[in-house]
């Protein structure tokens, strides 16, 4: 049984372990491709709403203006200013009611979303996908809603109290002579409060793993607390699952960046492609975000499986050979184990 | 006789003009010599200043009128505090850091002691609290052209730096500093009809007014800090107890300010007028004034950088800036007169001791992130430089009443540094969707809701903190940019160049100002003038298009017989022309000529011009092709107008620009519902 944090020296293996659970996780997500694609599907449909009057605005205000057609040619900050001398604020401000709406609708899908992923996931049968998908979404909801809205308590307690204690070394950099000290100061405030922002998201997802896969009704504090002290004890595996899902979808965008920089979109085809483009790297990302709860639910099993399990016989006679230790390997996707990890 | 005295009297203080029409030297209304001791523990000034008055108009001046500038820090019953809540820009006075200046001493050179009739005044808002100007009574007038000699001691306390002036740590910035005296206006100057004091009390929104003089100063500070002042460096004393004592000298200025600092990196350079001007380039700026080559020439200046430690790689950038500006300015405008230029880089923290103008010394400011790309590609640096450089022109060398007419140095400043800009860089930052001109910048500041204000008002008077900088700054510079146009690049270099000749070493007013440009141009500019300098009204051109076809007329046409096209046997397509109506307006009340392109389908365009007097004009055209599109101001030449966007108008609607940008920001949007989603 791994304890506490992997001492240096099975850093390697952790980190084997750990692309081991990705590529896993990644095999998931190519053997069930309708799931990047249903997650994609959703995110469109929620931006759809908000699209329609920011296209609103652009036509009104473009479409019989030649002088903004400098802005066929990408970013232009002229252009832009120009744009907002006269009052456009009636339709900005619908856009940014929907898009509160919307935002709204994410948090509260993103239960829905997860419960219907885990359900592809980990089901052992293969029924009909959407079935599966609805199933997942509907059942788990209100568990993964609690455990979110823990979470973001929890999320908000502690990031707030990694603000406060930056304040006073913030001021103490602020007041030194040596320029670069406050800069770097920030740095770290900005890294550290990643770091923790990303430790609660990790650990809503192992919290909601820990529920699909125990099929557990009892309280989602204490799944977040299990999983939080999982992510706590295995911080390289967990961090590191998300850390190759993150590189993986910097690539992805850094492709789209050079595809869009190699023409300007101003024509009605390339601005077609720009769509296309668009979408893929919105399908591939959904698809990277499945890969990462496939390799979560890898890792999971894996480190259940690591953990030793008490015995229920009692010692044999000194001359008999001890019992043999269960292989390690993934644990059957049902049945509840009451494992503390 | 007594009418001509003014007049006879400023020529006896000004040097007759060389052969090139700039002035060798500056009326000597003023001599200051300075002595003063920085104690770096309670960061206080304890001086003795000897002050020299020439009375420069016709009248018998019974008083003297001061400057208190430090006083503005005194306490929140200032009139600088009350206007600003202790604020200027973006930083803010640190609680419990005040500062002021008490006169200790005050008397004639002969003893008289003219302490007890030291009052404060206020002229401005009968604040009685405010104690930034001072006025004391002489025992005896002072008669035109004779003098009047000073003795004072001060001790001042330097509040920690957020406007202008303070210290910061170990960093000092030392500016308005001293008891200095206001301005006695003669009849005729500014369009006075009366000679007086012209001595404003410190606002939030105001800078600085003065005459124009010598200054010997010498300062005593820790040995270990390195200085730059005003001025020349004449000696270095060593004194026992571990400070050392400086002495800067300089005439024809009308400020002397220091700077001092243990961690500054000195950095110097030389502009060498020879190298930095080819003999082409004189030649061709001598056509474009019309004024011989000999008149243009340059001259050399050692330029010495006071860096902070971290950003020493930046000097060049500052270095860069210095020689571009000392090159355009000098060119365009005549000059630079003095043998040195200081250009600090203010301390970390100290931000608002940064952006500032005294004479040859200059503060600029950067940050330690402007060594790194992107910001590295970012010209604050070198717009700061040039923008405060260009005040030893405009505030500097042509000394404007900073109170009453900010714009006659901050917005012909801004136009001129943002000429150099344009010269010398081109873009403001070298970034996809940030490389934008100096004047593209400065018009994203105007639009159709800047209509509260004028150019020409007392800087305190305006309606906010931000108002002061579009109406000093901004729009000025638009207006001119603007007349330039109007002009010809030509006609207003010479306009430029001959006020800068004309009023340098004196202190004009806007009518100066028009009265130049008008005899430059050989037109009355005063419909310009008054609309945009002024006035508070706004430009903004507008166009919309219609087309239809025309067809042949049909109906009872003269006689009992109805007729039809149809009747005629006629295609009416084919025979149909187009008519095309385009109506120009203004939703502004600034009125301005303005040319129109239009393009037919099938043909070139084609222009006209609309004088741009009436609210709105519409023009219809009867032609065989439809019209494509109509451009109001094609070129571009009236930045005065607010939105360009509405300029131009096509008749067939084309959305790539929608669907760009939609697609664009939906996809952020997506990406980040998608966070949330997922």
């Amino acid at each position: 049984m791994t304890t506490g944090v992997e001492s240096g020296f099975s850093r390697t293996v952790t980190t084997m372990k750990t692309l081991r659970s990705f590529a896993h996780g990644l095999g998931r997500a190519l053997v069930e491709p309708r799931l990047a694609l249903v997650l994609w599907a959703w995110s469109a449909l929620l931006t759809l709403p908000v699209a329609a009057p920011i296209w609103r605005v652009w036509r009104n205000t473009t479409a019989n203006a030649p002088r903004a057609d400098a802005l066929l040619e990408g970013l232009n900050l002229v252009a832009f200013g120009e744009l907002t001398k006269h009052d456009v604020t009636s339709p900005w401000n619908l856009a940014i009611a929907t898009l509160g709406g919307v935002t709204v609708l994410a948090a509260l899908g993103q239960a829905l979303a997860a419960g219907g992923t885990l359900e592809v996931l980990l089901a052992s049968e293969r029924g009909p996908f959407l079935r599966r998908f609805l199933a997942g979404a509907g059942g788990f909801f209100w568990r993964f809603l609690r455990v979110f809205v823990v979470a973001a308590v929890a999320a908000g307690v502690s990031l707030g109290a990694v603000a406060l204690a930056f304040q006073p070394l913030s001021r103490i950099a602020g007041e030194s002579a040596w320029e670069p000290g406050w800069y770097l100061m920030q740095l770290a405030r900005a890294a550290l409060l990643a770091l923790v922002a990303l430790f609660w998201l990790i650990a809503v997802d192992y919290a909601r793993i820990r529920l699909a896969l125990d099929r557990d009704r009892r309280s989602a504090l204490l799944a977040l607390v299990r999983a939080a002290a999982l992510v706590a004890r295995h911080p390289l595996r967990a961090y590191g699952i998300w850390v190759i899902g993150g590189l993986l979808v910097g690539a992805l965008f850094a492709g789209y960046g050079a595809f869009r920089s190699a023409r300007a979109a101003d024509t009605g085809a390339l601005i077609l492609l720009m769509v296309g483009a668009q979408q893929l790297v919105m399908v591939l990302r959904a698809g990277i975000r499945v890969s990462v709860i496939g390799a979560e639910v890898h890792a999971t099993r894996q480190l259940r499986t690591a953990a030793t399990v008490q015995p229920l016989t009692p010692a044999p006679p000194a001359d008999e050979p001890p019992p043999v230790e269960p292989a390690a390997g993934p644990a059957e996707a049902s049945g509840p184990h009451d494992l503390d990890l | 006789m007594a009418r001509l005295l003014p007049a006879l009297l400023f020529l006896a203080f000004v040097s007759p003009a060389r052969a090139d029409q700039l002035p060798a030297a500056a009326p000597r209304v003023v001599d200051y010599q300075i002595s003063v001791r920085l104690d770096p523990e309670t960061k206080r000034l304890a001086g003795r200043e000897r002050i020299v008055w020439r009375n420069p108009s016709g009248d018998t001046v019974p008083d003297l009128w001061f400057h208190l500038y430090l006083n503005a820090f005194r306490n929140t019953l200032s009139t600088f505090y009350r206007e600003s809540g202790g604020q200027l820009r973006n930083d803010a006075m640190t609680e419990g850091s005040w500062g002021w200046i008490d006169v200790t001493a005050l008397r004639l050179a002969d003893g008289t002691d003219l302490l007890p009739s030291l009052t404060f005044e206020h002229p401005d808002d009968d604040n009685a609290d405010d104690r930034t100007v001072a006025r004391v009574e002489l025992p005896a007038p002072v008669p035109p052209g004779a003098s009047v000699e000073l003795e004072i001691e001060f001790t001042a306390q330097l509040p920690q730096v957020f406007a202008r002036t303070g210290h910061r740590r170990d960093f000092y910035l030392v500016g308005q500093w001293f008891p200095k005296l206001g301005v006695y206006e003669p009849a005729g100057t500014r369009g006075r009809e009366a000679g007086g004091w012209n001595c404003h009390q410190f606002h939030a929104n105001s800078e600085f007014y003065a005459d124009y003089g010598h200054f010997l100063v010498d300062f005593t500070v820790p040995t270990s800090f390195v200085v730059g002042a005003t001025g020349v460096r004449i000696a270095r004393a060593d004194n026992p107890g571990g400070t050392t004592t400086y002495a800067y000298e300089q005439s024809d200025v009308h400020d002397f300010a220091w700077t001092a600092d243990p961690n500054f990196v000195e950095v110097t350079s030389r502009f060498s007028a020879a190298e930095e001007v080819t003999e082409a380039e004189y030649a061709a700026l001598a056509e474009h004034l019309d004024r011989p080559v000999d008149e243009l020439r340059l001259s050399d200046v050692d330029i010495i950088v006071l860096m902070q430690p971290s950003r020493r790689a930046q000097a060049a950038r500052y270095i860069d800036a210095a020689k571009q500006s000392l090159k355009y300015f000098g060119l365009w405008y005549g000059r630079y007169p003095y043998a040195t230029l200081t250009i600090v880089d203010p301390a970390p923290g100290a931000g608002g001791a940064g952006g500032m103008e005294y004479p040859t010394f200059i503060t600029a400011g950067s940050s330690w992130v402007f060594s790194f790309w992107p910001f590295s590609a970012v010209r604050a640096p070198e717009a700061v430089t040039v923008h405060e450089f260009g005040h030893q022109y405009w505030y500097g060398l042509v000394g404007n009443n900073e109170f009453e007419e900010a714009w006659l140095d901050e917005g012909v400043n801004s136009y001129s540094s943002g000429l150099v800009m344009d010269r010398a860089y081109r873009h403001m930052a070298d970034l996809p969707g940030l490389r934008m001109s100096a004047v593209e910048m400065i018009r994203m500041t105007n639009g159709p809701g800047m209509v509260y204000d004028t150019i020409r008002q007392p800087a305190w008077t305006y309606r906010t903190p931000g108002a002061y900088g579009f109406y000093a700054y901004s729009k000025p510079e638009i207006v001119l940019r603007t007349l330039q146009h109007y002009l010809g690049d030509r006609t207003m270099a010479r306009a430029m160049r001959t006020y800068h000749e004309r009023w340098r070493f004196r202190h004009p007013s806007s009518d100066d100002f028009y009265a130049v440009a008008n005899e430059v141009a050989g037109q009355d500019l005063g419909w310009f003038f008054r609309q945009t300098v002024e006035g508070a009204g706004v430009l903004d051109h507008e166009i919309s298009i219609s087309t239809k076809r025309v067809r042949p007329p049909a109906g009872r046409l003269g006689n009992d017989e109805e007729v039809t096209a149809e009747a005629r046997g006629e295609d009416e397509d084919a025979a149909a022309e187009w008519e095309a109506t385009v109506v120009v307006s203004n939703r502004g009340t600034v009125r301005f000529p303005v040319d129109v392109a239009m393009k037919f389908e099938g043909s070139q365009p084609e222009r006209f011009r609309w004088d741009g007097q009436d609210r709105w004009r519409r023009f219809r055209f009867v032609r065989p092709a439809r019209l494509e599109w109509a451009d109001l101001d094609p070129d571009r030449a009236v930045p005065l107008d607010v939105s360009w966007l509405n300029n131009a108008r096509r008749t067939r609607p084309d959305t790539r620009v929608a669907a760009h940008w939609t697609a664009r920001v939906s996809f952020w949007l997506q990406n980040a519902i998608a966070s949330i989603l997922w």
